[in-house]
């Protein structure tokens, strides 16, 4: 009775005597000499690159949600970094290379920054351009400034003055658009040279330089020789008359205020810490620590900040991306698995146990899934060439991603290809061969 | 030990040629589909096969044939009563061990050849042997002895949609010889194939019969059946063995 019991409950339930069934099995069939079906691996990968490749049109459709996938996240990476690159860039040049060294105790001491200390600087490896730079009197103020010596009845304009060394023109990256800067023999001659900034110009009235106009500061004449147009770096000059510090020097006489002088460096990208250090001790070797340095803030960590938070929004579209190419690869792949019943069929009747139609199913999947990870990158490749190349950025991608996302594709494949390799095994032949 | 193992390799060495013997029998088997009305499909019934036997079952469309023949074939399982193959109870098999035996004991042959496309003759031909872990040289090898024993040896290469209906019925019956199978089932063979192409495959069959393989072949066709020494007749689930003295010397 027990027995016979235990046979139908054993009968009954395939899943759960399937060890002592599967041993009965194999016992049975070895005395009869059968050995139990085998799929290699190398022969499961065959049969996969065989359905893939004879049906190429089926595998491109298949991965076309994958390609998307892939392709969106590979070119948004890309191109924000590629972005993210040329902005900081851009940033570099205009900013993150000007360091600024002033005295600490210029209240104490008479000025000593002079043009001297350019040399050293200039001699300090990643320094592009050196060169002293201030705005005469404390900020702000202006000077009373004329087309003849001040009299009754004649207009007078209030501008500020700058003294700024031929090397300070230089790294505040001045150009005139008419006439020409003065040289260091000039400044050193103590000429009474001038620059006016454009703005200024135009207030004073003066639009060329051909016929040498002078112009007054106090009682002082300046010969005019160059309206600057252009200073990327220190714009404010364009406001104002600008003169060499030799001549600065009879100005600060002449109303009894010099200034809060300055040295302006520019450097080359990335250096601008180092000067900073560096620069001190190359202006007055004796007493560093009375110069002060004014340094950018570290770009690398500000693009680090920046590029933090990109990343986590960066890495969930991908996921999402990935998701929507999980979908249609699940999709399409369980279409295929009804299509195919009829191989399905076949298949299990010349000996393919239900795990190795499994096995067939999720390793189309999977190949499906890489091939359609690889044409994504190729795609999101080419999508960032053709933006940078239009933009003319650097493109910045991460080698390891042409790595990681023809991966991500073969792992969505097979997370697709589960569940219709599931249904997959559960096709029964009889069903799929009948006509 | 070393005696009884060569002794099992011995007789699972294919052919079996002519060894007398009962090869597959049906003890009391019966088929029923479960439903709101349960369909019988299969009456109890006991039949024996021997080796090397040509035999045709022949019954109208909807009398269980198929039935018959799924459950010969392990693609199904009787409700009631026993299957033994070779001696074995086929209950007692698990679903991979059904599997394992149907690929090595059974060929099949259906109507509708059943041919993957995209695959050219030879490779549907060894489409069998993937699962039995042997090298790849070796599967070409034995798919291409198959093919030329039904004399597509010269269409390797063909691509199903560029063989006609004889030839894509002979690929499939080189398929199934392929796996050096015992039995060979076979399921209206001849039901899209013209006359001409009906006798040579049938020519065939009884050539593969009378080198020792168990051919049993289902059909509705009065004029194949009168061809072949023991017929089996089937309807509404009830088979019933055709007594030989009724039936013209065939062949």
């Amino acid at each position: 009775m027990s027995r016979r019991a235990g046979r139908r409950r054993q009968r009954r339930r395939a899943a759960g005597g399937w060890l002592s069934r599967r041993r009965t099995s194999v016992a049975a069939l070895a005395q009869i000499g059968v050995p139990p079906s085998r799929l290699t691996f190398r022969d499961a990968a065959r049969e996969a690159l065989l359905a893939v490749t004879r049906a190429p049109l089926r595998t491109v459709l298949t991965s076309m949600g994958t390609v998307l996938a892939v392709g969106t996240a590979i070119a948004t990476i890309g191109l924000s970094n590629s972005a993210a690159g040329a902005v900081s860039g851009t940033f570099d040049a205009l900013r993150a290379t000007i360091v600024t060294f002033s005295n600490n105790n210029r209240f104490l001491k008479p000025p000593d920054l002079t043009d001297k200390a350019e040399q050293p600087l200039d001699r300090l490896n990643g320094v592009i351009s050196a060169g002293l730079i201030w705005s005469l009197g404390n900020p702000g103020r202006l000077y009373q400034i004329g087309r003849t010596v001040p009299q009754p009845g004649q207009p007078q304009i209030g501008l500020p003055v700058i003294a700024a060394s031929a090397g300070g023109l230089a790294t505040a990256g001045a150009r005139v658009y008419t006439g020409r800067l003065y040289d260091p023999g000039m400044d050193h001659r103590g000429d009474h040279v001038a620059l006016l900034g454009a703005t200024a110009a135009r207030q004073l009235g003066i639009t060329g330089v051909g016929e040498s106009p002078v112009i007054f500061i106090g009682q002082l004449p300046f010969t005019v020789i160059g309206i600057v147009d252009r200073a990327p770096l220190d714009p404010g000059i364009l406001l104002g008359v600008i003169v060499p510090p030799g001549a600065a020097a009879a100005v600060a006489s002449s109303f009894g205020a010099d200034g809060f002088r300055q040295i302006m460096v520019r450097t080359a990208p990335g250096a601008a810490q180092l000067i900073g250090r560096q620069g001190r001790f190359a202006i007055d070797p004796l007493h560093p620590s009375e110069i002060s340095a004014s340094v950018p803030t570290d770009p690398s960590r500000l693009r680090q900040s920046v590029n933090s938070s990109l990343t986590s929004l960066l890495l969930a579209i991908a996921l999402i991306a990935l998701g929507v190419g999980v979908i249609a690869i699940a999709n399409t792949t369980l279409l295929s698995v009804i299509q195919r019943r009829a191989e399905i069929g076949l298949r299990r009747s010349v000996g393919a146990a239900p795990r190795h139609i499994a096995v067939m199913v999720v390793s189309e999947a999977v190949l499906t899934g890489a091939i359609g990870g690889l044409m994504g990158t190729s795609v999101g490749v080419l999508v960032i060439s053709a933006v940078c190349a239009s933009h003319g950025w650097a493109p910045v991608l991460d080698l390891r991603l042409l790595v990681a996302a023809p991966a991500a594709g073969a792992a969505a494949g097979l997370l697709a290809g589960l569940y219709p390799a599931w249904r997959a095994s559960r096709v029964s032949p009889i069903s799929a061969l009948q006509r | 030990m070393w005696r009884r193992a060569r002794g099992a390799d011995g007789s699972s060495d294919g052919a079996a040629a002519g060894e007398p013997g009962c090869e597959m029998e049906l003890i009391d088997a019966s088929v029923t589909y479960p439903g709101a009305v349960p369909v019988r499909a299969l009456r109890p019934v006991s039949v024996r096969f021997a080796g090397g036997e040509m035999v045709a079952v022949v019954g109208r469309s909807g009398s269980g044939k198929s039935t018959l023949l799924n459950v010969l074939g392990l693609l199904d399982r009787p409700t009631r009563g026993r299957y033994l193959v070779r001696g074995v109870d086929t209950s007692l098999l698990g679903e991979s061990g059904m599997t394992s035996l149907r690929a090595r004991e059974f060929g099949f042959v259906f109507q509708s050849f059943h041919m993957l496309a995209d695959r050219t003759a030879a490779e549907n031909t060894e489409l069998g042997l993937l699962y039995r872990a042997m090298g790849a040289w070796e599967r070409r090898a034995a798919a291409c002895d198959a093919l030329e024993r039904v004399g597509l040896g010269h269409r390797l290469g063909a691509l199903p949609g560029t063989l006609s209906g004889g030839e894509s019925q002979r690929v499939a019956i080189a398929r199934a010889l392929a796996q050096r199978p015992r039995v060979l089932l076979c399921d209206e063979p001849t039901g899209n194939l013209d006359r001409r192409n009906a006798d040579v495959v049938i020519d065939l069959l009884a050539g593969l019969a009378s080198e020792g393989l168990t051919v049993v072949v289902v059909t509705h066709d009065t004029q194949i059946a009168d061809a072949i020494p023991r017929c089996l007749d089937i309807d509404d689930g009830v088979v019933t063995e055709r007594a030989a003295a009724g039936r013209e010397a065939g062949s």
